[in-house]
């Protein structure tokens, strides 16, 4: 989760700390600070318990996967604004206890209403008291401060590097290239049959063959991983900033998610509790289903949905192009099962093996890239990249992706297996329809 | 006059439109565009006219009739405030007149489609065309739609709202394998019948939804819009019948194409709530799948109607061929909303929640959208005429599921499947209980459950 420039107005803080507000920029639908509370939305704690041991025993490790991932994560200002976030939890706890220990006192000096110094001493520990709460009161909010600074720094941390990621170039792993080519075969995919508009930011139609490929690609590549033990899902295309920041997206981020306008009681960015529009095929839709649950069976749980996602445009707006649009027809796979490197590993090979049997029936040439880990998403361990090529624009173009988190979006989103534990996820992109499609035209 | 045109660059004649009201005609013309090239073109900008029919509604002979029209349809129009604003730019002067005529535009535009006439004598009740099928008369008590996908595994609804936004919905395993096979059973169906199948932008700027009839900026708007600082003006379609009729913005048509009819698979997003018992569930969503018929005529009524027909023939094949129990309703003035000449719906018996419920609906809109949308065709002595639109559902998915499930029902609880859907499901015959069930549990408690190290 990249640092940003965020309105804070929502958090009534006074002015200079408004300012390094500002400056800091970075604000959480996971983690809602104590003060707060109770103008925003939360509905789980995400689990933090990896990253004292992240910042003591493994910290070469961070170290070597923030320089891998060019990440401009500085970590020894995180470090120590944890171990002061952590000084201050402990102090604060201990004032807790010793406030606990004056109210029992003062119940017993006055259940014990004897002595001549008795009212003396309940003024007395009456005073200690009022101190300790007053003590108590300015810490916390210090502690809410520090604390709201750390666990957002936290939860901008990315995902553990997989073992088989290059950390320096792109690596080719496979390739295929048929004998004769299947992309004459698609004369219809003309300008007439797929046609950019001004509609809304690139708005597209597809008539007649182009649009039957569509739903003909949508309903075979479904029944295939159907076939092989995927179950279909049909999943909303909203879904609340809490599952976007979980899934370790920027949700206020515009350029990264797209966002809905406020509508009465439906949410607000505002309040950590907006609407984004994601698709029922994205990660997000899926990941939602999952949220806050224990899957014990089956196990692993395998889960397929097919339709819309959107995503805001990268790149140059209105070069009506087809591999770069907000609204796309895809397939989208989760896998959650044991979090195993080894096994996630094995996992993402029969997806890609699979992947690669439909595109052979395709008869097209492609190819398929493990990516750098400098080009990794944060929330990625691992990602293999399907390109098909392209003869019309003499390059490789991206149709299908497959993508190992391990159990970075379940300690997010406490999603938790049959014995408690994190489980871990491996995802793909099966289908994109309209990059597969750029893909035919001559 | 002769100019250059800006799309073809060649020289052409210009020839208003000229009003049998010539006081007013010059309000609005046209300019003919170009007939050498390609004669269907699609809008590459926003900056098209409406033309309202302002021969009609500035004629003193049909006030009493529009009055009474936008009476009986409880809608917004105000043809006394039309008719003030005419009579003041008659008689303004000519740097008032600019300022007038957007007042003008802007009310004639509020003025709702004129309607068929058999609907004067239908009162506020639709009128029951005819009732195929039978309502089943079983010995069991009839479970509704929610009671039966749960006890099959095959449905969540629970615990969303914090997740997914209100009225959001899960199909799992073999019920959205069954919105699968709708889907591609009516598109098959459509396109045995020459509808050209289309996949269309879910995303529209609001001017074009406005067109088609739905209001998108008033405080009861039922218009999802992506947030206006970011991305400016993007609405999210409530019909792909938005999208369908917005693909002939500013065309031409040679009236030797048409009529020229149109499916689309879309996603529709609407806003409207329900607190009415009987809409619980997924019966209104604010996320649906969607197949609709879209069709373009002349500018003839009898044309239009006799699209419209066909498109209720469709309708009523399709569902019977699902062995759903409907009533076909020719639906009374209020009920028509601004766009609609004549409306049909068609309500699917439902047995579990013991009602009538829309399934689908087929409008002839006549040139309400065509002259919002400019799209005209053009005959063979080059006389331009605004088209008719006719839009009809072919499948909606969630109340068809909802009528599908309650309809074949069997009282051990499992769901036999429609003939005509087997095929598209690899030939399965019925919904039964898994013998392996999701055993996915929600977890009330806010606090992380374990503590364990990543690996």
């Amino acid at each position: 989760m990249a640092l940003r420039i965020v309105s804070t107005s929502h958090i009534k803080i006074p002015v200079k700390k408004h300012l390094l507000c500002i400056v800091r920029g970075v604000v959480s639908a996971l983690h809602i600070p104590g003060h707060i509370s109770k103008a925003a939305v939360s509905i789980l704690t995400p689990d933090l318990s990896h990253i004292e041991g992240l910042i003591t025993e493994d910290v070469e490790q961070l170290q070597n996967n923030l320089s891998a991932r060019n990440s401009s994560f500085h970590l020894d200002s995180f470090i120590r604004q944890w171990r002061q976030m952590t000084a201050l939890r402990l102090q604060r706890e201990d004032l807790e206890a010793k406030r606990v220990e004056v109210t029992q006192m003062m119940k017993q000096v006055v259940t014990n209403a004897t002595g001549s110094n008795h009212a003396r001493n309940v003024e007395e520990i009456k005073k200690e008291g009022i101190q300790l709460r007053t003590q108590l009161k300015e810490l916390t909010k210090l502690w809410w401060e520090i604390e709201e600074i750390a666990v957002t720094r936290a939860l901008s941390l990315p995902n553990y590097l997989h073992c088989k990621t290059p950390v320096e170039d792109n690596t080719e792993v496979y390739s295929f290239n048929p004998e004769k080519s299947n992309l004459n075969c698609l004369c219809d995919c003309t300008e007439e049959n797929i046609k950019f508009v001004s509609h809304s930011p690139t708005a597209f139609y597809l008539r007649g063959t182009p649009a039957s490929l569509e739903l003909r690609w949508m309903q075979t590549f479904s029944k295939d991983w159907i076939a092989n033990g995927y179950n279909l899902i049909s999943a909303p295309d909203f879904v609340r900033s809490l599952v976007i920041d979980g899934c370790g997206l920027a949700f206020n981020d515009p350029k990264e998610v797209l966002s809905l306008a406020n509508i009465q009681d439906h949410g607000s960015l505002e309040k950590g509790n907006g609407l984004h529009l994601v698709g029922g095929s994205s990660l997000p839709a899926m990941v939602a289903f999952l949220t806050k649950t224990v899957i014990e069976e089956p196990f692993p749980l395998r889960l397929i949905s097919v339709g819309r996602c959107y995503q805001p445009v990268t790149g140059i707006l209105g070069a009506n192009d087809l591999t770069n649009t907000v609204q796309a027809s895809s397939a989208r796979l989760l896998t959650v099962m044991k979090n195993c490197p080894d096994a996630l590993f094995r996992e993402l090979v029969f997806i890609q093996h699979q992947i690669s049997k439909q595109l052979e029936q395709l008869n097209v040439k492609f190819r398929i890239i493990a990516t750098a880990a400098r080009n990794l998403e944060p929330w990625e361990q691992y990602c293999s990249s399907v390109e098909v090529y392209s003869p019309s624009s003499k390059k490789f173009i991206q149709v299908a992706n497959v993508s190992i988190i391990g159990d970075y979006i379940c300690r997010r989103l406490s999603i938790y297996g049959p014995h408690k534990e994190s489980p871990g996820f491996v995802t793909a992109q099966a289908l994109s329809v309209p990059k597969l499609l750029s893909c035919f035209f001559i | 006059m002769n100019f250059r045109c800006i799309i073809c660059l060649n020289r052409i004649t210009s020839r208003p439109l000229i009003s049998k009201n010539t006081k007013y005609g010059n309000l609005f013309n046209r300019i003919n565009p170009c007939t050498s090239q390609s004669q269907l073109r699609l809008n590459t900008n926003q900056s098209w006219k409406p033309i309202p029919d302002i021969d009609y509604l500035s004629d003193p002979n049909n006030y009493e009739i529009i009055e009474s029209n936008i009476k009986s349809r409880k809608g917004t129009g105000n043809i006394r405030m039309l008719k003030e604003l005419l009579t003041k730019y008659n008689s303004a002067e000519t740097q008032e007149k600019d300022e007038l005529k957007k007042k003008l535009l802007f009310e004639a535009l509020k003025i709702p489609n004129r309607s068929d006439p058999r609907l004067l004598s239908y009162g506020d009740t639709p009128h029951i065309v005819e009732a195929p099928g039978q309502k089943p008369a079983w010995s069991f008590p009839a479970l509704e739609f929610h009671t039966i996908a749960r006890n099959l595994d095959l449905l969540r609804t629970e615990n969303l709202g914090n997740l997914t936004g209100p009225r959001t919905y899960y199909f799992i395993k073999e019920l959205a394998q069954l919105e699968q096979a709708l889907i591609h059973f009516t598109v098959a169906a459509l396109e045995k019948k020459g509808f050209t199948l289309f996949s269309v932008p879910d995303l529209l700027h609001s001017r074009l939804i406005e067109s088609c009839g739905m209001d998108t900026k008033g405080e009861r708007t039922q218009v999802y819009k992506l947030e206006p600082e970011f991305y400016g003006d993007v609405c999210l379609s409530g019909t792909a019948e938005m999208a369908l009729a917005s693909y002939f913005t500013e065309a031409v048509i040679p009236v030797t194409q048409l009529p020229i009819k149109m499916a689309a698979v879309s996603r529709c997003y609407r806003a409207e709530t329900s607190n009415v018992q009987e809409e619980k569930g997924i019966y209104r969503v604010h996320q649906f799948t969607k197949v609709e018929m879209f069709g373009v005529t002349s500018g003839d009524v009898a044309a239009s109607d006799a699209l419209l027909e066909e498109f209720v023939a469709i309708q009523k094949e399709l569902f019977s061929s699902l062995g759903l129990h409907y009533q076909l309703l020719d639906m009374p003035l209020h009920e028509l909303g601004a766009p609609a000449y004549r409306k049909f719906d068609i309500e699917a018996w439902m047995p579990g929640r013991n009602m009538y419920g829309e399934i689908s609906s087929a409008s002839n809109c006549t040139d309400y959208q065509a002259r919002r949308l400019n799209i005209q065709n053009i005959d063979s002595s080059n006389t331009l005429r605004f088209v008719h639109t006719v839009n009809g559902t072919a499948c909606a998915v969630p109340r068809t599921l909802i009528a599908l499930l309650e309809m074949h029902q069997q009282s051990n609880g499992e769901v036999t499947i429609p003939s005509a859907l087997q095929p598209y499901l690899d030939g399965l015959e019925r919904l039964r209980k898994p013998s392996k069930p999701f055993k996915i549990k929600w977890i009330k408690s806010k606090s992380p459950q374990n503590k364990t190290k990543s690996t």
